[in-house]
């Protein structure tokens, strides 16, 4: 059973290697089969954990300190399960037409060695495993961004200064804990860390995953690497890339660090002023893309906000399923969004919003996914999105954390308002104010019509299943 | 007088090291002076890694170990780093001459 795990990491590496070796022509087969088997490894690591609880390897036999160990909680499934489900969907994207993965060649090596990455993080039980994977994860995603067309190099560039310059304060603090504690096993170093050692490595490694996770003020770097990567590069990079960075800092933070409320604070005042600035630069896009990737940088305020809610003895584990919640409803709907962007952005040749007049009429399905995405981003009751900012709700009104009840209306008013505008535009026959005509749109193949809807129906059906999520997520702590 | 050994030495030395390349790395302009204080920003790591390992007698190998990966992984992104100048290069050189029509809608958005 615990050999899942070891697969889970692997698969993906063999599947990159066979890519490699194989000319473009053959890239797509082969990467979509190995993505597939990926995707059912996930699912099994997820299946697995719910029925038998935490799974735990050693590689090679060896057990912790001297050996290697890949653990599985509830936490890590909910994020295996989410790489695997939208992973393969922009797989079955990618593989629709050539022109989803970009001008070069490289896409589907390089995003089985991204799944390959995060799925190294999510499944470490030892700091510098999980540094490793990160780096991994890095480096594959800066190689998907370079991939882009004009700017792109340039996007790829400044995001590699930013991803190398994030580890390198991971691995400080990496260094730190282990001068403290003697240990690179997270359990055991976060049983021997003390709060006088471990607050300046808490310190490096949230300011390091925070850059990384493009947490304001240190997102500069993330709209035009989101925005201008390829089709089927933008929704690894927005549904799943942040959130590497994102789980490795929830993670230390439950298991490695003690208690820590002034960096819990600061990194929720940091997350409240992302999500409404966030949403007031996603206002000001005129372009598509632009818009979702600036709505990226909005919604991961929302997954920092909930850090002083953390803290808070006896609401940890509901913190945690929201948080979770709050993350696969924005891995999810975000990937719905820019399968949707890139397949309008290939059919019309334009992703500005006045381009894209009356497309609906045209690509129905595909303005669904696009409205099921908005429903769950925006938080419209029953989707998932909903639910996780709801439990958010719940506990910042428990504890009387008005100023996050606050962030959390205005963020929803600013999604509301960004993302109408280019539905509205689908939406409407022709316009009526300006010197635009109707969208003229290529035909769309199937896989770009249906996987935005699938991905955008799952982000709003996973809102009835928030008590199955929150019964994984409690698996294996608390 | 303050003791110095050759570990907080080293560590300091590290910290120090990490700090300015910082300072540059964020302040420089040219693509190649920001990918070699990039480059010393990870060697300043590194070192600060094997002075944290010096300060046990005898020497601890796990951080040393750490900072051996470090320097793969270092090699290993300015490697990268290195291709994607001249990418940047190749990318914004025809710009730059008498065609700037057909993309200039693209160059705008990043602004």
């Amino acid at each position: 059973m615990s050999a899942l795990l070891p697969a889970a990491v692997l698969l993906p590496v063999i599947t990159a290697l066979a890519c490699l070796a194989l000319p473009r022509r053959a890239q797509p087969i082969s990467g979509f089969l190995g993505g597939l088997a990926s995707a059912a490894v996930n699912a099994a690591v997820v299946v697995a954990v719910t029925s038998h609880g935490v799974l735990e390897h050693h590689m090679a036999g060896w057990a912790p300190p001297l050996g290697i160990a890949l653990r599985a909680d509830g936490l890590a499934a909910a994020f295996v399960g989410l790489t695997g489900a939208v992973g393969f969907a922009t797989l079955v994207f990618a593989a629709s037409a050539e022109a989803t993965t970009g001008r070069r060649t490289g896409f589907w090596p390089l995003a089985m060695l991204t799944w390959s990455g995060l799925m190294g993080i999510f499944l470490a039980a030892d700091l510098f495993n999980a540094y490793v994977a990160l780096e991994v994860l890095g480096l594959s995603a800066v190689g998907m961004v370079a991939l882009g067309g004009r700017g792109a190099p340039r996007a790829a560039l400044r995001y590699l200064i930013v991803a190398v310059v994030g580890s390198m304060l991971l691995l400080t603090a990496i260094g730190l804990v282990y001068a403290a504690t003697s240990t690179l096993d997270m359990d055991l170093a976060g049983q021997r860390l003390t709060a006088e050692d471990g607050w300046l490595p808490l310190v490096l490694a949230a300011t390091g995953m925070g850059l990384k996770t493009a947490l304001v003020p240190m997102h500069a770097w993330l709209p035009p690497a989101h925005a201008g990567s390829p089709p089927a590069v933008s929704p690894l990079m927005s549904a799943l890339v942040v959130k590497g960075s994102f789980y490795l800092i929830l993670r230390l933070w439950l298991d490695v660090f003690p208690r820590n409320d002034a960096v819990a604070l600061v990194l929720g005042v940091l997350g409240a002023v992302a999500v409404i600035w966030g949403g007031v630069l996603a206002l000001a896009q005129r372009r598509l893309k632009r818009i979702v990737a600036y709505s990226t940088i909005s919604q991961v305020g929302y997954l920092f906000l909930a850090f002083p809610l953390l803290n808070l003895p006896g609401h940890q584990p509901a913190m945690v399923s929201a948080v979770v919640a709050m993350a696969l409803a924005h891995g999810l709907a975000k990937a719905a969004m820019f399968t949707a962007a890139g397949a309008l952005m290939l059919g019309t040749g334009t992703d500005h919003v006045d381009g894209l007049v009356g497309a609906a009429r045209s690509e129905g399905v595909l303005t669904a996914g696009m409205i099921l995405s908005a429903v769950s981003l925006i938080g419209l009751p029953m989707s998932l999105g909903f639910t996780a900012k709801w439990q958010y709700l719940e506990v910042a009104l428990q504890t009387g954390a008005w100023w996050i009840v606050l962030v959390l209306l205005t963020g929803t008013l600013l999604a509301a308002g960004y993302l109408l505008r280019p539905l509205a535009a689908l939406i409407r026959d022709s316009d009526t104010h300006e010197e635009v005509g109707q969208a003229e749109i290529g035909p769309r193949p199937a896989a770009q019509r249906w996987v935005p809807l699938a991905l955008g129906a799952m982000a709003v059906g996973a809102g009835l299943f928030t008590t199955d999520l929150t019964a994984l997520t409690s698996i294996g702590w608390g | 007088m303050i003791e110095l050994s050759v570990a907080s030495l080293t560590l300091w030395t590290g910290a120090l090291l990490t700090g300015l390349a910082l300072v540059r790395l964020l302040t420089v302009e040219d693509l190649i002076a920001r990918l070699i204080a990039l480059n010393l920003t990870g060697g300043g790591t590194l070192l600060i890694l094997v002075g944290l390992a010096a300060r046990t007698e005898p020497v601890d190998p796990v951080p040393q170990a750490l900072a051996l990966t470090g320097i793969v992984i270092t090699v290993a992104f300015t490697g990268v780093g290195l291709i994607l100048v001249r990418a940047v290069d190749d990318d914004e050189r025809p710009s730059r001459s008498a065609d700037g029509r057909a993309h200039g809608h693209d160059e705008e958005a990043n602004a």
